[in-house]
């Protein structure tokens, strides 16, 4: 079995430790990292380790649109093998600007199995 | 005409002082009169029901009658002699002394407010009064008559004339005149009457014309009091329900966010989930509660603002470090529901969006003089000092400012229930800090 490592960043404690309590139910996903925001998380995204990552977008210490600005960033680093990227956020309003960076998934909290597992059995696919 | 000399106009100003005096006691009687309020719907809707029009014609009969019994009375030969004009009227014949009254002035007016039927009835009614108890003059009836049916008609007719001063003014003097042709007609012109008229026209008419003025004044401002209170009171009423209906609405987005903590908190800790989702149903159950009432005690605004505060904690967590600084004497001070609260909200939406932790607020109440003072202190952004200013005064701000529609909602409800004294101001150092402070009459309800 493939272990994949992912990382969290969520900036509410409570939906962090759910979406960690969803991919603990996945015996081949690994959580590495959680942050609580993108600047701290930075420097384990850059050095392309990760194989994933769930994004949250309204980080309510950084900006509205935090995850975006941090998704943008990853795909310019121009990695070998750059980290597949879901958005996870409380609103689809930023469904639009989403389009516009490449990214892998868009999902609407709160979350539960049944949106976290279609997600996965995509990633498993890659 | 040596009839115009001087002395005649003296005379004429004489009478029309005394005349005046008399009518204005009735026009202060009218005056207490429509301070009735049936009496006063009566006469602003005398033209639409016959129960309204029956009791304008009583009100304006009994006065019409009362001036016609309180006049001057003039013995115009003697007055004449006094002034030396006698010799320029040779032919005296016994003329009884003549009553120079306002009853013209009533039986206008009723006509000009009342319309025809009310004029026709109040004119007929005087003549008929005046018929039986003057020694069956029939001139004076007649054109008591005449001058009911005419106001009563150009109110039917011209109604646009009698908006206006000058309209008024000028139905008042054509009435005066229309009575002295009357009366000049049914005495075939005699020398008497014409002596008669021409020393009394002038009083009468000026009585005339300015009483109708004045009378037109009253109503007037019966009307505009009428229609700036019923204006003032539904543009009261309407804004009440409105931000009732605001003060009912709890944030869209805090809801979703504490629901989605409470889900993940359900499978961590299920008796703490208890405890939030009660805090939770105890917080919407006081917000519709609270929405329906005009004022609450401090104490139970700080109740909900702990509820409030406690629902947010659980998912911001230490981020949100909050302080209360409260003068306990003060708690059972009214306040506006969810005053206290929707500052604290401005806080957290707007003070603190995109900034590091930890979150700091600061929730001060302390009195001063006759005022109670609510204060929210963040360490927040900050305001920008060209938006400070506005902030409350207008309804909505550009989007990215925010903070606009609450804060306008809280001013205008402090303005409804504690009047202008009450106000909303902020103070900020950009990056630093914000104090928002609620000034209050201090009122406690007995």
């Amino acid at each position: 079995m493939k272990i994949i490592n992912v990382v969290i960043i969520e900036d509410r404690p409570m939906a962090r430790d759910e979406l960690k309590y969803l991919l603990s139910q996945h015996a081949d996903i690994s959580v590495v990292g959680e942050f609580e925001n993108t600047e701290t998380a930075w420097p384990i995204l850059a050095s392309g380790t990760i194989d994933g990552v769930f994004l949250d977008i309204n980080i309510a210490t950084e900006s509205d649109t935090a995850g975006l600005d941090m998704a943008g960033k990853i795909n310019r680093l121009g990695l070998a093998n750059p980290p597949w990227i879901v958005f996870t956020t409380g609103y689809d309003q930023y469904e639009e600007q989403a389009k516009k960076i490449k990214h892998f998934g868009y999902l609407v909290k709160p979350l539960d199995e049944y949106k976290i597992t279609p997600i996965l059995n995509r990633v498993r696919e890659l | 005409m040596d009839f115009f000399e001087h002395s005649i106009v003296c005379l004429w100003l004489e009478n029309s002082t005394k005349l005046s005096q008399q009518f204005f006691i009735v026009v202060v009687a009218a005056f207490a009169l429509i301070r009735i309020e049936w009496l006063r719907l009566a006469l602003r809707n005398a033209d639409l029901s016959w129960q309204y029009r029956f009791i304008t014609t009583l009100v304006f009969s009994t006065l019409a009658i009362f001036g016609s019994h309180n006049g001057l009375s003039i013995d115009i030969y003697e007055r004449l002699e006094t002034l030396g004009l006698l010799e320029n009227y040779p032919e005296k014949v016994g003329q009884p002394p003549a009553l120079i009254n306002f009853s013209d002035t009533i039986t206008l007016t009723a006509g000009l407010i009342g319309g025809p039927f009310v004029g026709t009835c109040v004119g007929f009614i005087t003549g008929l009064e005046s018929f039986l108890t003057d020694h069956g003059d029939l001139s004076n009836s007649i054109s008591s008559l005449a001058l009911g049916v005419f106001a009563g008609i150009i109110r039917y007719t011209r109604a646009a004339w009698i908006l206006t001063e000058k309209g008024v003014l000028l139905v008042g003097a054509s009435g005066t005149l229309l009575h002295f042709c009357i009366l000049l007609l049914a005495t075939k012109l005699s020398q008497d009457t014409l002596l008669y008229a021409s020393v009394v026209i002038v009083p009468i008419g000026i009585v005339n014309s300015l009483g109708c003025v004045l009378f037109f004044w009253i109503m007037r401002d019966l009307d505009r009091e009428y229609l700036e209170n019923a204006a003032h009171e539904a543009h009261l009423m309407l804004l009440q329900a409105e931000l009732r209906t605001f003060r009912a609405q709890v944030d869209p987005h805090f809801l979703n966010n504490t629901l989605n903590d409470l889900n993940s908190l359900i499978r961590r800790d299920p008796d703490r989930a208890r405890e939030y989702i009660i805090k939770l149903a105890d917080f919407f159950k006081y917000t519709r509660e609270f929405s329906q009432l005009t004022s609450i005690s401090l104490h139970q605004e700080l109740a909900q603002l702990k509820r409030f505060l406690e629902l947010q904690r659980l998912g911001l967590d230490d981020k949100l470090q909050d302080s209360f600084e409260i003068d306990e004497a003060l708690l059972p001070c009214q306040v506006l529901p969810g005053s206290l609260l929707a500052l604290v909200e401005n806080s957290l939406k707007h003070g603190f969006k995109g900034r590091p932790a930890p979150y700091c607020l600061k929730i001060m109440v302390k009195e001063d003089a006759q005022n109670l003072i609510l204060q929210v202190h963040d360490n927040g952004h900050g305001i920008p000092s060209d938006l400070i200013n506005s902030l409350g005064k207008h309804p909505v701000l550009s989007q990215s400012k925010g903070g606009g529609v609450a804060l306008y909602h809280l001013v205008q409800s402090l303005h409804l229930v504690f009047g202008e004294r009450a106000k909303l101001n902020y103070e900020s150092i950009i990056e630093k800090y914000t104090v928002a402070t609620l000034t209050q009459p201090k009122w406690i309800i007995p």
